[in-house]
């Protein structure tokens, strides 16, 4: 296990965390690392007690994952912007309004979304939904002009673009690298989006 | 040494993790820890009732063992406020943000106050105050991290070395005229935010002599430990660091 798996890259890897942060079993973290094989290797895990998740308890977890993730990278989000996200995930995992077939989200399209809005520096405010997959797809609206992205697990996204140039529609769409969004959608003037403070 | 290290207070503190522990020399009854969830969960939104299971893996001598120990997960419903109650711990996070000692210190002393309410004075063997900063350095125009002007404490690399892929180090420290051990730690990891490398520092202070019955003391040795905490962390990094903190 390296250090980064240490951490909390997961909820059930968290609940090890907490007990590996603990002085008494810090074995599992650098200790490891930094000294090497032993002999003797100590290990721990713990495991919820419902081993069949009910879609009450997968929806617990996704969402306490990517809020854990999520302070992970605190300290570059104004708090403001932390509690909407927040907020809006929780409405988005409202489960009575689910049909059943839905997947809570997946923890690497959030992180998508976030790293995104870092990369962007954006203070602006997009709305959120949740592909039937589970993918977090933000929206910017700005008039009728339009910037749509879903976030994909593995780092890549679909985004779509909606502008009304000179009294035309003009679309365009494609799929990219989050680092590489901006600079594909720039002749489109994302700051519309992105720089908007509603 | 800075002037800040006594109480350092930045505004966007580079803490992951900010963790206090005690451990108790003899454990705690199985009936106390359900009577301690019960108590706690009050100052909590969310509870997780699971078992902690521990393997030993003896490689030279082909052997595993493991054992189940019952595990009392509760969090806040942002999940940045974290207490777990186990046998031998109680061990309370905040993860980031981190709103400061004062707020931290204030959940602690009241969760604990509620424990002391159910299992009398508590006989710990150790105390731990570790905080997991993560830095954030920005890349540089030729994609590397520039660590040293961030971190003060450094691997001595020769000269002919340019640029490391990975590092890690780790020290143990017996603070000077106290009873209190101090380990540092720190290495690179995989960077979170974009066009950064994250580094690793990991400040732990023990103490595991000498320590008091009283609810009270305890807290006072925290602050003892938190003072100390806070001494290692300035010196670990340069005002670089200290001036990305305070954007």
């Amino acid at each position: 296990m390296n250090m980064e798996q240490s951490l909390f890259s997961d909820f059930r890897q968290r609940e090890v965390l907490v007990s590996s942060s603990s002085m008494a079993q810090s074995g599992l973290t650098l200790d490891n690392i930094l000294s090497g094989h032993r002999g003797t290797l100590k290990t721990a895990a713990t495991h919820a007690q419902n081993k069949e998740l009910s879609l009450e308890a997968r929806v617990f977890e996704a969402l306490a994952a990517a809020k854990i993730w999520t302070s992970r990278v605190a300290m570059h989000l104004n708090d403001d912007a932390r509690r909407r996200y927040f907020k809006q995930l929780d409405r988005l995992h409202d489960t009575d309004e689910w049909a059943g077939e839905e997947f809570p989200v997946a923890l690497d399209s959030y992180k998508g979304f976030i790293r995104f809005m870092l990369l962007t520096k954006s203070d602006s405010k997009p709305g959120l939904a949740l592909s039937a997959k589970g993918n977090l797809v933000a929206v910017w609206q700005s008039g009728e002009d339009r910037l749509t992205i879903e976030f994909h697990p593995e780092g890549s996204a679909d985004w779509l673009v909606s502008r009304k140039l000179e009294g035309l529609w003009e679309r365009a769409a494609g799929n990219s690298t989050i680092a590489r969004i901006p600079e594909v959608i720039a002749p489109y003037n994302p700051k519309v989006w992105l720089e908007q403070k509603l | 040494m800075n002037e800040r290290a006594s109480d350092p207070q930045y505004t966007a503190p580079p803490i992951i993790e900010a963790v206090i522990e005690f451990r108790f020399a003899n454990g705690l009854p199985d009936a106390d820890l359900s009577k301690i969830g019960k108590r706690l969960k009050r100052s909590y939104a969310n509870q997780l009732d699971g078992q902690n299971v521990e393997f030993q893996f003896n490689i030279e001598a082909q052997h595993a063992d493991f054992s189940t120990k019952p595990t009392i997960r509760l969090s806040s419903e942002d999940q940045a406020d974290i207490a777990v109650i186990q046998q031998q711990t109680l061990t309370w996070s905040r993860l980031a943000p981190y709103l400061g000692w004062d707020s931290f210190i204030e959940r602690v002393r009241s969760d604990a106050e509620e424990v002391h309410k159910i299992v009398g004075p508590f006989r710990l063997d150790r105390i731990g105050v570790r905080y997991i900063n993560r830095i954030d350095v920005p890349l540089n125009k030729d994609g590397g991290a520039p660590y040293g002007e961030y971190l003060a404490i450094n691997i001595d690399i020769p000269e002919s070395i340019q640029s490391v892929k990975n590092y890690a180090w780790r020290f143990e420290y017996q603070v000077p005229d106290s009873d209190l051990l101090a380990i540092l730690q720190s290495a690179i990891v995989s960077p979170e935010v974009p066009n950064t490398g994250a580094f690793i520092l990991d400040v732990d202070v023990v103490a595991s002599q000498n320590i008091p019955l009283r609810i009270d003391e305890i807290f006072i040795k925290l602050e003892e430990m938190r003072r100390a905490k806070n001494r290692f962390f300035e010196m670990s990094i340069r005002d670089e660091a200290r001036r990305m903190f305070d954007k």
